[in-house]
């Protein structure tokens, strides 16, 4: 269910970035990309003044959706695999131009500066840790049921820890470099402009869309260039993730009602179709951020609290290491059961208890109440009703046979 | 039968393609930035081996063991715990 509430959004912003690809040719935003970016949605000033679908949204929209039917029709080998070997590569290359580039321009010093200078009194602070696990968790798409439905895919004989390793040191080493290459640009055009570095620094939708062309516009040359390497990287990055929040929800539904995996596809694509629509209109960015916030501070942080509680708690995970050593050269110890059971669990209900307390208290990012009790709260309400009602639909499989079948795989 | 992945690095590499989003990009320059910088690193590679690592292998393994999404994963190992997926 957060998983198909991320896809409908996630595709929004992917979206945007093929736009932008495209607008990268000739820098379409011209001297003040925040108004350019705000026009070219058609932002409307609330949530509930939808505005009508933007029609110059439509022939990117069409594009990204034709694309990722291509890759999921065309099943885990041909479609999924395929892709990201000829993604990754790409996204690898397109940002080792970016650092190369952001690291030999003047000013890049200062970005770096800024991004890694230690300030040792921090990790006193609690929130700063908070911070870190939940960096950790958005990063690694866990709780997302994203791996889960990717490793169903994995033959037995798998060496899973070495694959967790693997999987994480890549992902987090790639986070660091990209990081270099952003923060060096945007010293550079904080150097620019005069200005501090702290003045130009952001995140999301707001540094990739409105700071960041900015940034491209200031560099000396090649700017076009440049362009389609930052929007071209962010596309890759996105479409990857995408097939697999949407590859997520297709296996969910394929393995419960025991349909075709093209059947399934298409049992997903067409709803999130749909829904997806919203997010083209005027008032897509402002739905987009509420909904964003929600489901990956509450929706995620308390699915990923739950698991781990139902698991370490109440089933044996202490089966489960065994299963996941039986195939692994390096295993895994004990610590592994204490850090699920007692760190994540610790670290997973504080983030989800501060998150409610401040939405409930505060609101979110400065939005009329009635957007934000919609689409916020709503988001969360439709998680939870969704489940009920997936759950109390008749699989067509037994569980009980099956459950049976892996209990004893697991001995 | 069950589709397969071609090969490890195959699987490897649509995992690292799905956790390499566009939050890697955007998202944690800014965080290291607003959260002590340099020092950050430190609850961040703290974080990544007691949670980060350890949740993956937990998923990998419900995964693999259990031959299916999340959902009916879930029920396999406990009839109860279906919603969650």
């Amino acid at each position: 269910m957060v998983a198909f509430l991320i896809t409908v959004y996630y595709f929004a912003i992917i979206v945007w970035v093929v736009s932008y690809i495209g607008f990268s040719f000739t820098e379409a935003w011209g001297k003040d990309p925040t108004t350019f970016f705000v026009n070219y949605l058609g932002l409307t000033e609330s949530g509930t003044q939808l505005g009508g679908i933007q029609m110059n949204l439509v022939i990117p929209f069409l594009i990204v959706w034709i694309l990722a039917a291509i890759i999921l029709y065309s099943g885990i080998k041909k479609g999924i695999e395929l892709a990201c070997k000829i993604c990754l590569p790409i996204l690898l290359v397109m940002v080792v131009v970016l650092v190369i580039r952001g690291v030999t321009l003047p000013g890049a010093a200062d970005g770096l500066d800024y991004m890694f200078k230690p300030n040792w009194g921090a990790l006193t602070d609690s929130s700063v840790w908070v911070a870190a696990y939940g960096q950790i968790f958005f990063s690694l798409s866990i709780a997302f049921a994203i791996m889960i439905s990717y490793s169903s895919y994995l033959p037995k004989k798998t060496d899973v820890v070495n694959s967790a390793f693997i999987t994480a040191t890549a992902n987090h080493g790639f986070e660091v470099f990209a990081g270099i290459g952003v923060f060096s640009i945007l010293g550079y055009m904080a150097m620019q402009q005069g200005v501090a570095v702290e003045e130009v620094a952001g995140a999301g939708v707001g540094l990739a869309f409105m700071t960041f062309p900015t940034a491209i516009s200031t560099l000396p040359t090649l700017n076009a260039f440049f362009g389609v390497c930052f929007f071209g990287a962010l596309f890759t990055a996105g479409l990857t993730s995408l097939i697999s929040i949407i590859q997520a929800v297709v296996t969910g539904i394929m393995d419960k009602f025991n349909m075709s995996h093209k059947k399934a596809v298409t049992m997903v694509m067409v709803p999130a179709f749909i829904v997806s629509i919203l997010f083209i209109t005027g008032a897509g960015l402002t739905i987009l951020d509420i909904v964003d916030a929600f489901v990956n501070n509450i929706g995620v942080a308390g699915c990923g609290l739950l698991e781990v509680l139902l698991i370490g708690w109440f089933f044996s995970p202490e089966k489960l290491r065994q299963a996941a050593n039986e195939y692994s050269n390096f295993s895994v110890g004990k610590w592994w059961t204490y850090c699920l059971k007692i760190v994540t669990v610790i670290v997973l209900g504080v983030m989800l208890v501060l998150n409610i307390k401040t939405y409930i208290t505060e609101g979110y990012g400065g939005y009329a109440q009635l957007d934000v009790t919609l689409y916020g709260w709503g988001a969360v309400l439709i998680m939870v009703l969704g489940s009920i009602i997936f759950t109390s639909m008749k699989g067509k499989d037994g569980y009980r046979d099956l459950s049976q079948i892996a209990e004893k795989e697991v001995k | 039968m069950r589709e397969q992945w071609n090969s490890k690095l195959g699987f490897l590499l649509a995992a690292i393609g799905s956790a390499v989003g566009l939050g890697n990009i955007w998202r944690f320059p800014y965080i290291a930035a607003e959260n002590g910088g340099g020092a950050f690193l430190v609850p961040y590679f703290f974080a990544i081996i007691t949670a980060g690592i350890p949740i993956l292998i937990l998923e990998y393994t419900i995964g693999k063991t259990y031959r299916a999404g999340a959902p009916t994963a879930l029920a396999r190992i406990n009839k109860r715990f279906e919603w969650l997926g």
